[in-house]
This record gives C-alpha cells, structure tokens and sequence, in this order.
C-alpha cells in the first residue's frame, strides 16, 4: 500500500514556524533566567569579597597602627639615645689620646728620649732626642712601619755635615734597598708601600751641626683614624667662659705644633 | 499584520536577533558590573593584604615590643648615667632650677672637680677651675638648653707616663661628665709634665619651662640674659 501526502506544504510549515518561534522563546527565557542566576550568584562572590576587604583592610589599619605606635617610640628614643651616645662618646675620647700615646710608645726605639709629645687629633708631633744616629734610623725606620697608626711621617733636625748640611731630601727611588741608614742619606720611595706613609713623606731632613752629644728632632706623623672631640647637637652656647678650652695653650716648654 | 507571512527564516532571524540582545543586555547591565565590584574588591583585598595578614601583624608587634625594649632600656642606661654623671637639675620650675645651677655652680661643681683632679698617683702642678657666675635671670636662654657646657681651664700633672695616661682616664670615673682635650706632654718621664683642657657637660633632667612674669620685663616671654632691665624710676640712689 502506498500512502501519498497530498496535503499543501504551507500546513506543516505553519507547524515549522510556530514550533521555531517557540524554541527561539525558551532560548530567550533560558537566557534571561540564565543571565539573572549568574548575576545573582555574582553578586554573593561581591559582597563576600567586600567583606573580605574590609576585613583585610581593618588588619591592615590595626597593623598599620601597630607600626606607628613602634615608629613613635623609636622617634621617642632619639633626644635620649643622643645624650646617651654623647656620654659614650666622651668617655670613649677621653682614652683615645692615651691608648694613641701608648701606641706611639710601643713604636718607639727603646734608646730614643721624647721630649715632647703633643696631638691635634690629626697629627702627632713628638720632639725627641738620641746619642747616635744608628738609633735614630732605627727610630723612624719603626715609625715608618707604624701602618696602623700613621699615613704620613716627616721628620726634621737630622745633622748633617758642613755646606751640605742644607740638603733636603725628597722620596728619590730605592727599589730593593732594605733597610736605609741615616748615615746613607737615604731617600724613600713611594713605591715603599709597606712603610707607615712613605709615600707621603715630604721630609726636609735638615741638617743641623751636631751639638752637646744629643741629636735633637722633630717627628710629625698625620693620624691614620683621626680623632675627633665629640659634639651634642644640642648644645648652645657655653654655659661658662672659662678661658681655656680644647687644646691647652701657650704651655711652657710645649713643643710646636 | 498577519505573522501568517513569516517564513522559518524569519523566525530564525528574529529570534537569534533577540536572543543576542538578550545576551548583550544581561552581560552589560547584569553581569559587567558585578564583575566590576567583584575585580575592585579583590583589589582592595590585594592591596591591604601583604600587610593585613597575620605574619604582618606578628611582625608590627614583635617590632613594637622591640622598640618598647629599646627605649626602656636607653632610658634605663641613661638613667643610670645621669645618676652617675649628673646633677639633678630640673628647670621645669624655672626659678627652683635656677637655685639648683646656682648651687650646682656655685658650691658644687668646683670644689667636687677640683678635689676629683687630686691624684694621690701623680704630682699636680694646676688645678685651678673657673667657673662664671650663674645666670641671674630664670628666664635666660641658657635654661632651654639641653646640655650646659663648661669650659673648665687647663690641668697640669706630673709623673710616669703610664700614671699620666692613668690619670687621663680617669676623669671617666668622675661624678660629672668631663671630657679631656688633646694632652700635650712635655719633659722625660718619671717627670713627664702633661697638660689638658678639661670641658664639663651638664644634662638637665629637664629644659625649662613656662617663663617667668618679671617685674620690669613686661612680658613673661623676656629674652632672657642677665638681670632683668628696668629699674622703677624712684629707686634710692647709692643702689
């Protein structure tokens, strides 16, 4: 048996149209409702986030705080940390010009007599005598080694003979030359770098006529670490004049500086 | 108007055109804006959070209690330095605190000074401190300051360079803070001669505070410095 459709396509196409129209309208519905459920859940992520954030940033506050109230009291601290550092301070600088001293002591050559010794806190001037001049070569040659204590050493008052004694002697070259002698008239040089300021040295070696037996000098040595009287920044004027103050002056018999 | 017309494709057409419409108008004024509120509030979370958070917080405390242990104890080294090294002066009373430098200048600080450069070790040759007169004015600058500096003069001892070196540091041991300047020595030891400056240093427990009416001043706020000006024009000759 054979079925034939004789029916017009325009009946089931009404169908197509009507059954389309209402798939488009779920789509519709289904998007609109879909749309508002994301929102919705959205809008629970937001305001938890946002209570997250509040409470984040109220610890951040509090930190914050906590931080200050810690800056505050380091602040509080400076005026008492200063006068407390300033107490140390002087008490330190009054044993650094002794434990200097002891120092310039302990690189002196045993047959050599000081007598004078005076700093500026820069520079050590040490006026000095000894019989021979084996002992004062042996004297500088200590004090030249003195690395840890001087960069610069010059000397002045080293006799010398006749005419010549007006010779100056300024770092002339010495490569391999171990121990120079006085009596060699030696010259050093910058290369010396293992010397206590050799480089430096700009000794005008004057040469004096020998006198009673004792050969006077003058040795000036520049501080490696200078030292430097400590100050309170708060501090105005003096609370007295007294007319001494810092370096004792006009000594009698001080040697100059 | 019959929708009878419409063909599929019209149907089509509209309802995709629809459809996209409704999507577009849901993301933008639904979903765009939540997301919006939702990326600012994690910023905020992002922003807060490296210092909003626990290990911060220990952190800030831990350093707080540091910072309270720091000062205590500053306070407590100084405490015990200006029990040791200073009179107890206080100018918050201006009148009373000029008393106290008063006597502190006055009786005080010499006669203590001079008997602390006593060294039963060493010779000395000078001692002779000089201390100026107080102010007279409780209103003086000098009250404002917040340490009090006196030059005191120059010290000449004689001895052993090891006893001269000792006698140096000694003046640490001092019931005021004395600082030494540079010591020149002059001589051969055992008679080495060494001379020093010595500057004496003065905290007050406290700077000065309200200035004082004065009779003659006018203001309370004088500049301060000597007596006050003004003498009432009656006064008695032979003053």
């Amino acid at each position: 048996m054979i079925k034939i459709n004789l029916l017009p396509r325009t009946i089931n196409e009404k169908a197509i149209i009507r059954n389309t129209a209402l798939a488009f309208a779920v789509l519709f519905i289904a998007i609109i409702i879909g749309g508002f459920t994301y929102a919705g859940n959205l809008s629970k992520q937001v305001a938890q986030k946002e209570d997250e954030a509040q409470v984040v940033e109220a610890w951040e506050q509090r930190v914050e705080g906590i931080k200050k109230q810690a800056q505050d009291q380091l602040a509080s601290i400076k005026p008492i940390k200063d006068k407390l550092d300033f107490i140390n301070a002087v008490l330190k600088y009054n044993q650094e010009y002794p434990k200097l001293y002891a120092n310039v002591a302990k690189w002196t050559y045993a047959n050599v007599m000081y007598t004078g010794l005076v700093c500026d806190g820069a520079q050590v001037v040490i006026t000095a005598r000894t019989k021979n001049l084996d002992n004062l070569g042996r004297y500088l040659l200590n004090m030249y080694r003195a690395t840890d204590l001087f960069t610069e050493v010059t000397i002045s008052g080293v006799p010398g003979y006749g005419d010549a004694s007006q010779t100056s002697m300024m770092g002339g070259a010495m490569p391999g030359m171990p121990m120079p002698t006085m009596a060699q008239s030696p010259a050093f040089s910058p290369a010396q770098s293992s010397l206590a300021g050799i480089s430096a040295i700009s000794s005008s070696m004057e040469r004096t006529p020998a006198g009673s037996g004792w050969i006077s000098f003058t040795v000036v040595c520049k501080l490696k670490t200078p030292i430097t009287a400590p100050s309170f920044a708060g501090s105005g004027a003096p609370a007295a004049d007294a007319n001494a103050s810092g370096m004792p002056g006009a000594m009698p018999g001080a040697p100059a500086m | 108007m019959s929708f009878s017309k419409l063909k599929q494709i019209h149907v089509i057409i509209i309802g995709a055109f629809l459809c996209v419409v409704a999507v577009v108008g849901v993301f933008m004024l639904l979903i765009k804006p939540k997301q919006a509120a939702l990326q600012a509030a994690q910023a905020r979370i992002d922003k807060a959070s490296p210092v909003g958070n626990q290990a911060a917080e220990n952190q800030a405390i831990a350093d707080l209690n540091k910072a309270i242990l720091e000062v205590s104890n500053t306070q407590k080294n100084l405490n015990v330095e200006m029990a040791k090294r200073m009179p107890d002066l206080s100018f918050t009373r201006r009148d009373l605190g000029m008393l106290q430098l008063w006597h502190e200048q006055i009786d005080t600080l010499g006669p203590l000074l001079e008997k602390f450069a006593k060294d039963k070790n060493i010779k000395v040759l000078s001692a002779k401190f000089s201390i100026p007169a107080p102010p007279a004015n409780p209103n003086d600058a000098i009250f404002d300051q917040d340490v009090l500096v006196f030059p005191l003069g120059v010290v000449q001892v004689k001895g052993s360079f090891k006893d001269l070196m000792s006698n140096i540091t000694r003046w640490n041991n001092c019931r005021r803070l004395v600082m030494v300047s540079s010591p020149a020595l002059v001589g051969t030891s055992p008679n080495l001669v060494a001379s020093y400056g010595l500057t004496c240093y003065i905290f007050p427990v406290a700077k000065g505070g309200d200035k004082i009416q004065m009779a003659g001043t006018g203001t309370a706020d004088a500049s301060g410095g000597g007596m006050p000006s003004g003498m009432p024009a009656g006064s008695p000759a032979g003053m």
